[in-house]
């Protein structure tokens, strides 16, 4: 246990690391001038040196990345070039509807994946042949694809699910669906591929040869030993839900991280869109490292301290 | 690799899967002699029109011909996969042999270097990529490859490691071989039947990356057409013409559904036949 914590925070610190010199090296190697963009091409070259020096930008590479750092451990990542306000604040406004939108697609994903894996482990026939033949539906049908296909069949045809926003009450089940159907037939994979595993196992007959009935025997003995592989993918799905928010927050016009970075890329905006890829990064890390984590401490053979 | 054809054709999806492809790459190919009308004319009085005998697919928010742009869209879709699978095959093969084979602190770093890539999601890293660099070919070549050849290196330097252990090369070595005849005339070869059949089966998952990014506003500039980007502008004009946000997607979906299942199908029929023999060698 110990032993897997020191391994994955090894990886987490310099995979953070590694992220954060990466987006600082990448935005000092602009082919424009930042200066150019918050001034406007016509401004003096005065005044965008002037601009320069204020910002730190004619100082040596290595004491402008040491500022950087600096300023990233006070949470300060600089000022939006087009509202002059802090990153951090307009992260921090952004950051929460993000946040709603992935947690309910988080739940939605275990919800519809544990059933799924159920279906394709356990069930038998047509349960079987319609769970696999939903998750490679859905292998095909990206988020891009899916979302547009959810407005047009219930939204527009319906007065149920508003089209676009995150204000009114139903807003929040479109974007939520389109997000948690890939991800819960990936997991939904991962688990029904773990629960056939340990299906055929010594263990689980035994349990049937003391009179254990076959569904109790299942959910309480081989669940359990899938479930850890189920938990590492939903961490790393996490990451995905969160990068996929890019997209669905586009398709329905929700206010949160993804349509954030999308306008700031389109608006040239660079320490937004810093922030933001500093954000999402570490957002999808520690997910990843959190899911480990739990998996290990899940894992009933992992439990007498082996 | 004479003895591929043939064999994911077993089942009727692959052999719908391979039938679609192949109108895909003629429609691709060409693209210039299908077309009614040129991707980029423009014509304002005759916007978001349905289908009609001159525009078979109707016309897009500008009034340009949808089919053509869907034709057009295709050459985008098979170039920039095909361009970005090459790229990243030859990147993770070589950089995966050579750590293989060299061992020592190169392969510890590019290990190091090979994790932090696969704890982000690569459409984040191609994003960033993207907005930094600004939109073109090469960008976007680029922003895909930029996390995807880590899985071909990861291979690649395993299967480098097994050949390197193989008496035929100690044998070569002790002839008097060096490093890059090794590389060239032993270890590759030796890995790239493996690795070919992992770019197949990874080639549906570059298509979608691409038409995301697309779809995003992060593809090819304008005014050439893909089909992420038909898609987003599409989906703009929903309620007054479905059809423009249909046929990309549809298109897509089959696509990728073929792609997939040929991918899979080679993967499954040659994947453990390739790798026995090169086991066996």
């Amino acid at each position: 246990m110990t032993r897997t914590l020191l391994k994955r925070l090894a990886l987490f610190f310099p995979s953070t690391f590694a992220v954060v010199t990466a987006v600082f090296f990448l935005g000092r190697a602009l082919p424009g001038d930042p200066g150019e963009i918050l001034l406007g091409e016509g401004a003096a070259a005065e005044a965008r040196l002037e601009w320069r020096r204020a910002e730190g930008l004619d100082l040596p590479l290595h004491v402008q990345y040491g500022r950087f750092l600096a300023g990233l451990a006070r949470l300060d990542l600089g000022r939006s070039l087009r509202t002059g306000r802090p990153v951090v604040l307009e992260l921090g406004e952004a950051l929460p509807e993000t946040l709603r939108l992935g947690t309910a697609a988080l739940i939605l994903t275990v919800l519809l994946a544990f059933p799924l894996a159920l279906a394709a482990g356990r069930g038998s026939g047509w349960l079987r042949a319609g769970a696999s033949a939903f998750s490679s539906a859905s292998l095909a049908l990206p988020s891009f694809l899916l979302g547009p296909l959810l407005l047009l069949a219930l939204a527009v045809e319906t007065p149920f699910f508003p089209v676009s926003g995150s204000d009114e009450p139903g807003a929040l089940f479109l974007p939520a669906v389109t997000l948690a159907v890939p991800s819960s037939a990936f997991l939904s994979r991962v688990l029904a591929a773990a629960l056939r595993e340990e299906a055929g196992r010594d263990y689980l007959r035994a349990a049937r040869a003391r009179g254990l009935g076959a569904l109790p025997a299942f959910l309480r003995h081989a669940l359990p030993n899938a479930l850890p592989a189920g938990v590492t993918v939903l961490g790393l799905q996490a990451g995905a839900l969160l990068t996929g928010a890019i997209f669905t927050e586009k398709i329905f016009r929700w206010p949160g991280l993804g349509s954030l970075t999308l306008s700031a890329i389109s608006g040239r905006d660079y320490p937004v869109v810093q922030g933001a890829v500093i954000l999402f990064a570490v957002v999808t890390l520690s997910a990843t490292l959190l899911a480990d984590l739990a998996a290990a401490a899940l894992d009933p053979r992992g439990r007498d301290g082996g | 690799m004479g003895e591929v054809g043939p064999l994911p054709r077993t089942s009727l999806a692959g052999k719908a899967a391979v039938l679609l492809l192949l109108l895909w790459i003629f429609g691709a190919a060409g693209a210039p002699l299908l077309s009614p009308h040129s991707y980029r004319s423009q014509d304002l009085a005759r916007r978001l029109e349905a289908p009609t005998a001159d525009h078979p697919l109707g016309t897009d928010e500008l009034g340009r011909d949808v089919l053509s742009r869907a034709l057009y869209g295709a050459r985008v879709s098979l170039a920039v996969t095909a361009a970005a699978l090459l790229l990243s095959l030859a990147v993770g093969a070589l950089l995966g042999t050579a750590a293989g084979l060299l061992g020592g602190s190169f392969d510890l770093v590019l290990g190091r270097l090979m994790d932090t890539l696969m704890a982000l999601p690569g459409i984040l890293v191609a994003i960033a990529v993207l907005a930094y660099s600004g939109r073109g070919f090469v960008p976007l070549v680029a922003a895909l490859s930029a996390t995807s050849w880590v899985g071909y290196a990861r291979v690649a330097r395993t299967l480098a490691r097994r050949t390197a252990a193989e008496d035929y090369v100690a044998a070569s070595r002790a002839a008097g071989a060096g490093a890059p005849h090794i590389l060239l005339r032993h270890v590759l070869p030796a890995a790239l039947p493996v690795l070919l059949v992992q770019a197949a089966a990874g080639a549906a998952s570059v298509m979608v990356a691409e038409a995301g990014l697309s779809f995003l506003g992060l593809g090819v500039p304008p005014p050439y057409p893909s089909w992420g980007e038909m898609l987003a502008s599409g989906c703009d004009t929903l309620l007054e013409a479905p059809h423009l946000a249909a046929v990309p997607g549809v298109l897509l979906f089959s696509a990728v559904w073929a792609l997939n299942t040929f991918g899979e199908g080679l993967a499954r029929s040659l994947g453990p036949a390739r790798r026995l023999r090169v086991d066996a060698l």
